[in-house]
């Protein structure tokens, strides 16, 4: 009996109980819809991490103050013996530093900003003038802070384009005069826009010069100091380069953490794997009880086949003939639900993503192979059981059942 | 070279504790060509036998000859093509399979013979021209009569033009007019094909139309004669 053949038979026998087919293959159906959800939801977290990362710029190194042994994330905020990362740290990095050419100090804050009678609460960043080169940000209109502007503590502000919207409306701020955090600031700049990046709108923020930030803010230590490598192949000595920069500055102590952009990518990526494990697990528990349910359903359909089973013997049939028969049997109701769940959910993640455009969810390609493997692997699995039963048995019994 | 040789075949059964003897030590030789009925009560064993020469079923004891080879060591795949090209069974209560239409059900040994969707239509068409049915091909079993369902079961048992055919009690479902016409359906084949025909059943007037008839009582073989009346 040729494949075609065992097919075209399952499919009648298949068919012959739509409705009790459909119940069956259900199972599988949620099964297979939820692992093509959940890992397509993985992959696209996943590229939104890598695309995040690359957009901040590339072959970046952060310095945090205190010390950490692990990697990845932000260190905790660590107990008061350890030395702030200060201006002098910059400086230092600055004129020593071989294997990089930028240096960047940033500290960030919260405050209100007033123009005319319009006023808005957002993100203050003090930075110096190379944030707009290392953070791949380019000044649309005016000018970004210049080192004068951070050595002589001039009041100037950079403004993002939702702060722009929101406070000056159509009129151009170049040369106006806002309040931040109770300064009187002149507005020189405006960034060109760069959106939302893990739920922070990156143009409602004001940029003004780091020695007048750390003024405002009453603090001493620096956020994070930034640091460009030369290239991507220069990293790991840029972190040896900088460690050993640091530690002269800081009196030989170690107090700092160094993390390049690839430990952070490691770390989402170490995070996201984890998740898609246990989401498969939860999944796969949904395949189990599909699983369970063909094979309940397949030995009905052997009970109700006894007689076709001694027939086909009679005529000649080997038992592996009827063992194939109702493993195919098996895997194309086990497919059939498969290809549904897959289908269903195609259009789930097709009608996500065009109503939120901002977070794509993944289709790849070997979703596809996932999804057919899990089933024929099911319905091979569960369909082993029955199809022996209907193989072994005595054909003259068979022949006899009412 | 006979077709079939019993030697001292013996079947015993277990029945929860107790041991039933179907076939007691039973030697039979078929020659080709033959037509001979098997009667005797049931119980008697007579279908028990016809299970062993159809290779349904291994006997206990014993040796079977098909065509001068000992069966007794083939394995299910040898059994299955004996089943499938060189043995035609017919069942009292015709065994159509119900979802498939006649073409379908007479074609289907030769599902098993790897023979091609066309050929297969084809040779189903042949024989049950041979079988006397013909307009009815795309109908299912339960749109036919009981003679016509059993055309059908006999236009299967011969669609691989097997050496014998095992009838068992073939017209045990059917009035006495359409009963004399299948059994005449089976002489026609004998006579004309060549088939060799076995044919059980407990009606003496069935069993009269052959030459040759086999009495079976508990297991045993008590009368083997030929008969002068028989018109084959």
């Amino acid at each position: 009996m040729g494949a075609f053949e065992f097919f075209k038979t399952a499919l009648q026998s298949a068919l012959l109980n739509k409705w009790r087919t459909f119940l069956t293959t259900l199972g599988i159906v949620i099964g297979v819809y939820s692992v093509v959800i959940l890992v397509s939801l993985g992959e696209g977290a996943k590229m939104y991490f890598v695309d995040l990362f690359t957009g901040m710029g590339s072959n970046l190194l952060i310095i945090f103050p205190g010390k950490k042994d692990t990697k990845g994330g932000t260190p905790h905020p660590v107990i008061n013996t350890v030395r702030k990362l200060s201006l002098s740290d910059i400086e230092f990095l600055k004129k020593r530093g071989r294997t990089f050419d930028s240096v960047n100090g940033i500290i960030m804050g919260g405050g209100t900003t007033k123009y005319m009678n319009r006023q808005r609460d957002l993100m203050i960043v003090g930075t110096n003038e190379t944030f707009s080169h290392i953070h791949n940000i380019p000044v649309e209109r005016g000018t970004f802070i210049s080192s004068e502007d951070v050595s002589n503590r001039k009041k100037v502000a950079v403004i993002g384009h939702t702060v722009l919207k929101e406070l000056f409306y159509s009129e151009n701020p170049l040369g106006k005069q806002i309040t931040v955090a109770g300064g009187r600031f002149t507005v020189i700049g405006i960034m060109q826009s760069k959106g939302q990046s893990l739920g922070i709108d990156m143009d409602d923020i004001v940029y003004i010069p780091l020695t007048v930030a750390m003024d405002i803010f009453n603090q001493e230590g620096l956020t994070r100091i930034t640091v460009k490598a030369n290239s991507a192949s220069n990293i790991e000595a840029s972190i040896e380069e900088i460690r050993d920069l640091m530690k002269k500055a800081h009196n030989g102590n170690e107090d700092f953490t160094i993390i390049s952009q690839k430990d952070m990518l490691t770390t989402f990526e170490k995070i996201a794997a984890t998740m898609q494990l246990v989401v498969l697990g939860i999944a796969s528990i949904s395949l189990l009880v599909g699983g369970i349910g063909i094979m309940n359903i397949m030995l009905v359909t052997v009970k109700e086949k006894t007689r076709e089973i001694g027939i086909r013997i009679a005529v000649g049939a080997r038992r592996i003939d009827i063992l194939i028969q109702f493993l195919i049997e098996s895997v194309t109701i086990s497919l059939l639900g498969g290809l549904i769940g897959l289908l269903l959910g195609l259009i789930t993640i097709i009608t996500f993503n065009s109503i939120v455009p901002d977070f794509q969810v993944r289709i790849t390609p070997w979703i596809f192979m996932l999804s057919f493997s899990f089933s024929v692997v099911v319905g091979v699995i569960f369909g082993v059981f029955p199809a022996k039963r209907a193989a072994n048995m005595n054909p003259i019994d068979a022949l006899r059942y009412e | 070279m006979p077709l079939i040789e019993l030697k001292n075949i013996s079947k015993v059964y277990r029945l929860g504790s107790e041991d039933v003897i179907a076939l007691n030590n039973v030697n039979l030789v078929i020659e080709r060509g033959e037509f001979i009925s098997i009667i005797g009560p049931s119980g008697s064993g007579k279908s028990t036998l016809m299970h062993i020469l159809g290779c349904l079923e291994s006997p206990s004891d014993g040796e079977y000859y098909f065509d001068g080879i000992n069966v007794r060591d083939f394995k299910d795949a040898e059994l299955a093509y004996l089943r499938n090209r060189r043995i035609g069974f017919v069942f009292q209560n015709y065994n159509l399979l119900p979802q498939y239409n006649v073409l379908s059900n007479v074609a289907l040994p030769l599902l098993y013979s790897g023979v091609d969707g066309r050929e297969r239509e084809k040779r189903a068409i042949e024989a049950l021209k041979s079988a006397n049915l013909t307009h009815r091909n795309r109908h299912r079993p339960s749109e036919l009569s009981g003679g016509e369902r059993q055309r059908v079961a006999i236009a299967r048992a011969i669609v691989n033009s097997p050496d014998i055919l095992l009838a068992d009690e073939p017209t045990g479902n059917l009035d006495q007019k359409v009963g004399k016409e299948i059994i005449s359906l089976f002489q026609n084949l004998n006579k004309e094909k060549g088939v060799t025909v076995v044919l059980v059943t407990h009606d003496l007037n069935v069993a009269n139309v052959a030459r040759r008839i086999i009495r079976i009582l508990d297991g045993r073989i008590i009368e083997d004669k030929e008969n002068s009346c028989g018109s084959i």
